[in-house]
């Protein structure tokens, strides 16, 4: 979810680029928009996101429930926060995510991959950075075992995936 | 694995007044599914442009009706020529399933009517068989359910275009494997 030109907040807004998607086909449409840069970029857009964001909707939809009965079975008065999760407008808590889990029997890696892949991506990115710090220390020393063992981790854990 | 396993898909079934639609991933997955029904004929392009936005299909999939059809009437031709103009001016690439690709592709066993499809369709996908409408008589309407059906036909027929004989035995392994449940077999 991200932040609109006229600061709202929208689940087909990239936070990188501050253009709703929604808006912009529509608006593309209506104001008869035929080339552009508005075009241009909802392509892209189009182009570069792939993975649905959960799939909370088709667990709920092949199980029959509604999302009132859904935010009954994981405690919740009200099925607005149901829906948000199934738009992406808000991210369950832990013991939300687990409840779904539960609930549909499908790991929650599963139910939410978006947000597995963009955890997974912020992960390798700072393991690379904390390897370029630790490769930075001396050889020698107190701690040169430790970081010995840290390097060795990281090596592993590459060579496991 | 063949590339068109993981395409998202969303296939309609354009009608004047009604719109049903399916999204699916690859030809076993299905996403979601709909009927929605409009007092005005511009609705149709508003839900579309919403679905395209939450699944970012590779893909819209039509019917390619014939103009000596009794489909196409004026009020369809409108709608149509809206989704098609929308579709052009986002770059959405469209493709036109015909009637006969339909058929051809549930027609191992016996002759494919709708109604036969549409339950051999729920064979493959339990999650529909509570849409099935039961067999319609020469007086009644068709079942508002219907759409889901012609469109899940149509993007069954599409991805069995791609890979025929990946999409007949996926549906004569689900069919067999849920006959004995009822509801398929007739």
């Amino acid at each position: 979810m991200g932040t609109d030109e006229r600061g709202t907040k929208c689940q087909y807004t990239n936070p990188a680029r501050g253009a709703c998607l929604y808006t912009l086909s529509l608006g593309c449409w209506l104001l008869g928009l035929e080339k552009g840069r508005n075009r241009t970029l909802l392509l892209m857009e189009t182009e570069d996101i792939r993975t649905l964001s959960n799939y909370i909707r088709v667990h709920r939809k092949k199980s029959g429930l509604n999302q009132h009965e859904l935010s009954m079975l994981l405690g919740y008065i009200g099925d607005g926060q149901v829906a948000r999760h199934e738009r992406s407008l808000s991210l369950p808590t832990l013991t939300t995510a687990l409840a779904y889990e539960v609930i549909f029997r499908v790991p929650v890696a599963d139910l939410f991959p978006a947000t597995r892949e963009r955890a997974q991506q912020d992960i390798d990115e700072r393991i690379q950075a904390l390897k370029g710090a630790l490769e930075q220390r001396s050889g020698k020393g107190r701690y040169a075992p430790v970081t010995a063992r840290k390097l060795e981790w990281i090596a592993m854990r590459y060579e496991s995936t | 694995m063949n590339r068109h396993e993981n395409m998202r898909v969303i296939a309609l079934d354009v009608r004047p007044r009604r719109l049903g639609y399916v999204v699916f991933e690859g030809p076993t997955r299905l996403i979601d599914w709909g009927v929605k029904r409009f007092e005005v004929e511009v609705r149709h392009v508003e839900r579309i442009v919403r679905l395209v936005a939450v699944y970012h299909p590779s893909v819209i999939l039509l019917r390619n009706v014939r103009k000596n059809s009794s489909r196409h009437t004026p009020a369809f031709r409108s709608v149509h020529r809206r989704i098609v103009n929308w579709a052009n001016s986002v770059e959405l690439p469209i493709a036109y399933v015909t009637e006969a690709a339909v058929r051809q592709t549930f027609s191992a066993s016996a002759k494919a009517t709708k109604e036969r499809i549409a339950r051999l369709i729920a064979g493959c996908f339990p999650e529909l068989a509570w849409h099935v409408p039961p067999p319609r008589k020469l007086w009644q309407s068709e079942s508002r359910s219907m759409p889901i059906f012609d469109a899940a036909a149509l993007a069954l027929a599409y991805f069995a275009k791609k890979d025929p004989m990946a999409v007949r035995k996926f549906i004569v392994e689900s069919v067999s494997f849920h006959r004995p449940l009822g509801g398929v077999a007739r």
